[in-house]
């Protein structure tokens, strides 16, 4: 009996063992579908599980001025992102951030976001991408548990807030978004590089191999000088200051090339913290459209006197100050009666301007106004340029002859007009403005290829306009920029802005001025334009004392002495006294 | 206790596989937590040794001896598991773990041997020719008593793991329908019951991911998905040692315990897991196999309950990493982290070698 039921229960365990192994048999089946037959579908999911291309951004290249000094820089600064150690409490990682916090103090809106990712639990955390190297070493200090840091490029402007609006800025991939940075980005931003990176289930990530390598940057020269540019932004300042304008900006050329030596815009930024605010980073020096008013009447008038209509002898009669054009009442600020051609310029009589754009008639203005370039972008390699607004002739009214010849009725941008100038300065050559001087990289620099100057008036009324305009500084309007020892060429203007009513109004106001120094050997020329100052307006007033202010300082910085006595005298000094101090 | 019978007849083969796959899980556990601490794989090294020097002590003891006391030793642990519930500090979200200071024990892995023991002293008391009623009740509760207690731990996996033994009993003692019918409807009630009162969320959570797999890829799936990704990757010939990404990046869960399985698979590829499934059936094949060796009712009770025990837990885990089954928390025997689970698993051999050693003496 025994064996019996002993032998009976080995043949059911036998039984059962056999089960076991068929059973076991779906464990190896299923091992071979996973591994052999899905092989490639579970490596194709384990790849994208656990490796990651990442972009290498290049070093950007650098942004030097025209004598090499450094504008903008690339250098390695650390970002700091979290990961979560396993099983600790959401209170505590909000701790560590606090702990963060205290050092790199974080904006309400970066420590919301954090805050908002580690209660979603989320594994990977930026808290702040380029910190500061001296903080970044601090919270390094701290040895937090979780608390990463990898090491990435950042754009660097050592002069802070010079010549922002030129630079531009760039955003945390290192792409530009304003000024030369967008301009020329694809020079400065070089060629992005990747990378295979192993990751792991809490995103930590090793880097495998370099897959390609990032080309960095082409450097940029630019034709902007930074003393200059310095000069340019303080007294811009201090006349935006003093006259409590809303705004300002100015323009240094050079005459000959279209070089531009300093391009200034107040207020300013500081592109290391960009994006800032949009309406600060507008480059108002070539993008702010305004009515040119009376420095316009310099292209009127050598508009006539190229087309031989008038010449600096004919008298005109100023009616005591008003004219009236289709009903339209005109007035002077003074009751001129008879004005020479010369002096209509000098004391900037609108009546006089208005009869010597009538008498050129309405085609040759046109003309005129298209060979300087108005209503077109001059072409200066920068972001934004705005094109300016004249309207077509068909569309002219019967009394925008007259509106024009006084700067109404047009709308301008300070480049197009200091370019236009600056013909008059050159000999009559319209140059085309530029901020770039050459790109430099590994192999080579590259000069950027200059577009030849158009010639648009003959030489001698080129002279003579320059001759007006010495006039004008000399015993005209524009009598507060004259530098003792030099001889200034340059024209006022003031005009009224339209106001919402599209009436002008009264009480806001665009001054400027605009010249070139020394006027019978032009070195630049510059244009400046103040935005609604207050008190007084008159571009004589407001713009003419920065304009002299900025030229003398230039002028001392680049050494050009008054003609004749003045190498003598600085000569004379330093024999005398072995001292040259700054006020020779 | 004659020397010369322990070299003659102490199965040394058995022995010898067991400890092969112990070493394969030494090998992945240093893979798979070398880059964390070297302490896992060292301490499973110290467990093993343990694992041996208690199977030598086992083996020296004859079973029935080992039978006879075993009331104490049951009810002892199931003393420990009250005590535990009532006292014990959750480590992990269970009540599981006993703190000895130097390390920590599962008792419910020694519950193991205690309950395949006090059954077998159950059954072996009643009639040669058949178990009675009163014989299969009181089994029953031999085993559904630490079911419950170690369910509410909670600890489920483990708890099932004691189930398989009671099947195995009613199974070998004949194929009574209306018990069959019985145990059925007790098992349904049962898991009624369970679903309701005892399951906790994340338990029922594994069950629906498993009855309806993909249905949420990141939360409770993720391990099963993660455990195939690892798997399938690996290919025919593996990763290489040391080289599975998923379980070198930590994609893999619970790499040196329960998914074990999947590192090897990882990086020894379908190859390295054929040959280790293979020393399992060798395993499995030999356990088995000692039955007939067995000269007593209490020695075939014991080897056939032993497979069963550990061949569930085989199966169950094999079936689990490979995405067949629910995640239940049930390790690799031998091959996973956890010193309670590997030394229970070789006193459970030394159990078995126990038997095969004592085949020809009678009384």
């Amino acid at each position: 009996m025994n064996n019996f039921y002993q032998r009976r229960a080995r043949t059911r365990i036998y039984f059962l063992a056999v089960l076991f192994l068929l059973w076991s048999g779906i464990i190896i089946l299923r091992l071979i579908d996973l591994q052999i037959f899905k092989h490639d579908l579970m490596k194709k999911r384990a790849i994208n599980q656990n490796q990651r291309i990442v972009k290498i951004i290049p070093k950007r290249g650098f942004i030097y001025d025209r004598k090499g000094r450094i504008l903008a820089s690339s250098v390695l600064k650390d970002s700091i992102y979290f990961i979560p150690p396993d099983g600790e409490s959401k209170a505590r990682q909000l701790r560590k951030i606090d702990m963060i916090n205290q050092i790199i103090r974080l904006s309400d809106s970066e420590l919301k976001k954090i805050r908002e990712r580690i209660n979603k639990g989320k594994s990977f955390i930026w808290i702040k991408r380029k910190v500061e190297e001296e903080k970044a070493r601090e919270v390094k200090r701290l040895n937090i548990n979780g608390v990463y840091f990898e090491k990435e490029y950042r754009r660097f402007y050592p002069q802070r807030n010079l010549a922002s609006h030129v630079l531009g800025g760039v955003n945390i991939d290192e792409h530009g978004l304003n000024g030369v940075e967008k301009q020329y980005d694809i020079q400065l931003f070089g060629k992005e590089g990747t990378a295979l990176f192993l990751i792991d289930a809490k995103r930590r990530r090793y880097q495998l191999k370099i897959l390609k390598k990032p080309i960095p940057g082409k450097s940029i020269m630019l034709t902007i000088d930074e003393i200059i540019q310095y000069i340019a932004e303080k007294e811009l300042e201090n006349t935006v200051k003093k006259f409590e304008a809303k705004s300002g900006w100015l323009i240094i050329m050079n005459p000959w090339t279209g070089e531009i030596l300093a391009m200034a815009n107040y207020p300013s930024y500081d592109p290391n913290s960009y994006p800032t605010n949009p309406s600060l980073e507008r480059n108002n020096s070539i993008a702010y459209i305004y009515e040119p008013g009376s420095t316009f009447k310099i292209i009127s008038v050598a508009a006539a006197l190229q087309e031989d209509i008038v010449n600096e002898r004919d008298v005109f009669d100023c009616e005591n100050g008003r004219i009236f054009l289709a009903g339209i009442k005109i007035e002077d600020y003074k009751r001129f009666s008879l004005l020479t051609l010369p002096e209509i310029v000098y004391y900037s009589s609108n009546v006089g301007a208005i009869k010597v754009g009538l008498r050129l008639g309405k085609e040759k203005l046109y003309k005129y106004l298209k060979s300087f370039g108005f209503g077109e972008r001059t072409g200066i390699d920068l972001p934004g340029e705005e094109n300016g607004i004249l309207r077509d002739i068909r569309k002219w009214s019967s009394i925008s002859v007259g509106e024009i010849s006084i700067g109404y009725e047009i709308g301008v941008t300070a480049i197009q007009m200091l370019r236009a100038v600056s013909a008059i300065a050159n000999g009559g050559y319209l140059v085309t403005p530029r901020i770039v001087k050459k790109i430099i990289s590994d192999n080579g620099e590259e000069s950027i290829s200059l577009i030849p100057p158009r010639k648009i008036l003959i030489k001698d009324v080129a002279r003579k306009m320059t001759q007006f305009m010495e006039g004008v500084v000399e015993f005209g309007t524009g009598k507060k920029a004259k530098i003792i020892g030099y001889k200034i060429a340059g024209k006022t203007g003031t005009t009224q802005k339209l106001n919402d009513l599209k009436k002008y109004s009264s009480d806001s106001h665009i001054s400027s001025f605009v010249g070139f120094v020394p006027a019978d050997e032009p070195v630049f020329s510059m244009i400046v334009v103040i935005n609604e100052p207050k008190g007084e307006y008159y571009g004589g007033e407001v713009a003419a004392p920065c304009f002299r202010e900025v030229a003398k300082k230039i002028l001392r910085y680049m050494k050009i002495f008054p003609k004749n006595d003045g190498r003598k005298i600085l000569k004379y000094a330093i024999k005398m006294n072995g001292i040259l101090n700054d006020e020779t | 206790m004659d020397l010369k019978r322990i070299i003659d007849y102490f199965d040394w083969a058995l022995l010898g596989v067991a400890l092969m796959i112990s070493v394969i899980g030494v090998l992945a556990i240093h893979s798979s937590t070398h880059y964390i601490s070297n302490e896992f794989y060292v301490r499973q090294i110290i467990w093993i040794i343990i694992g041996l020097i208690s199977l030598f002590l086992i083996v020296s003891v004859d079973y029935n001896y080992l039978i006879n006391y075993s009331p104490y030793f049951y009810f002892s642990m199931l003393f420990i598991l009250i005590l535990m519930l009532l006292f014990g500090n959750k480590i992990g979200g269970s009540r599981s773990w006993l703190n000895l200071k130097l390390f920590n024990i599962q008792p419910s892995e020694f519950t193991k041997i205690a309950i395949i023991l006090f059954l077998i002293y159950i059954l072996s008391h009643s009639r040669w020719d058949y178990i009675s009623w009163r014989d299969k009740l009181m089994g029953s509760f031999v085993v559904l008593t630490p079911v419950i207690l170690v369910a509410l731990q909670p600890d489920l996996g483990t708890a099932m793991t004691y189930l398989p033994v009671y099947f195995g009993a009613l199974f070998i003692t004949g194929f009574d329908r209306k018990i069959i019918a019985t145990i059925l409807i007790v098992l349904i009630f049962f898991g009624a019951i369970s679903w309701l009162f005892l399951l906790k969320d994340y338990q029922k959570q594994r069950i629906i991911v498993f009855l309806f797999p993909g249905k949420d890829p990141l939360k409770t799936g993720y391990h099963v998905i993660q455990s195939k990704i690892a798997i399938g990757s690996g290919g025919f010939l593996g990763k290489g040692y040391k080289k599975g990404t998923q379980s070198q990046l930590r994609f893999l869960p619970a790499r040196h315990t329960d998914f074990i399985l999947s590192v090897i698979g990882e990086e020894f590829g379908y190859v390295g897991i054929f040959i280790l499934l293979s020393l399992y059936f060798l395993l499995f094949y030999k356990i088995f196999n000692s039955i007939k060796e067995a000269k007593d009712r209490t020695g075939i009770y014991l080897v056939y309950f032993v497979g069963i025990l550990l061949f569930f837990q085989f199966f169950v885990n094999g079936m689990m990493v490979i995405g067949f089954f629910p995640i239940a928390g049930i390790p690799m025997p031998l091959l996973s982290y956890g010193g309670s689970s590997l030394l229970t698993t070789y006193i459970f051999i030394g159990l078995i070698i126990n038997v095969k050693m004592r085949k020809f003496i009678y009384g």
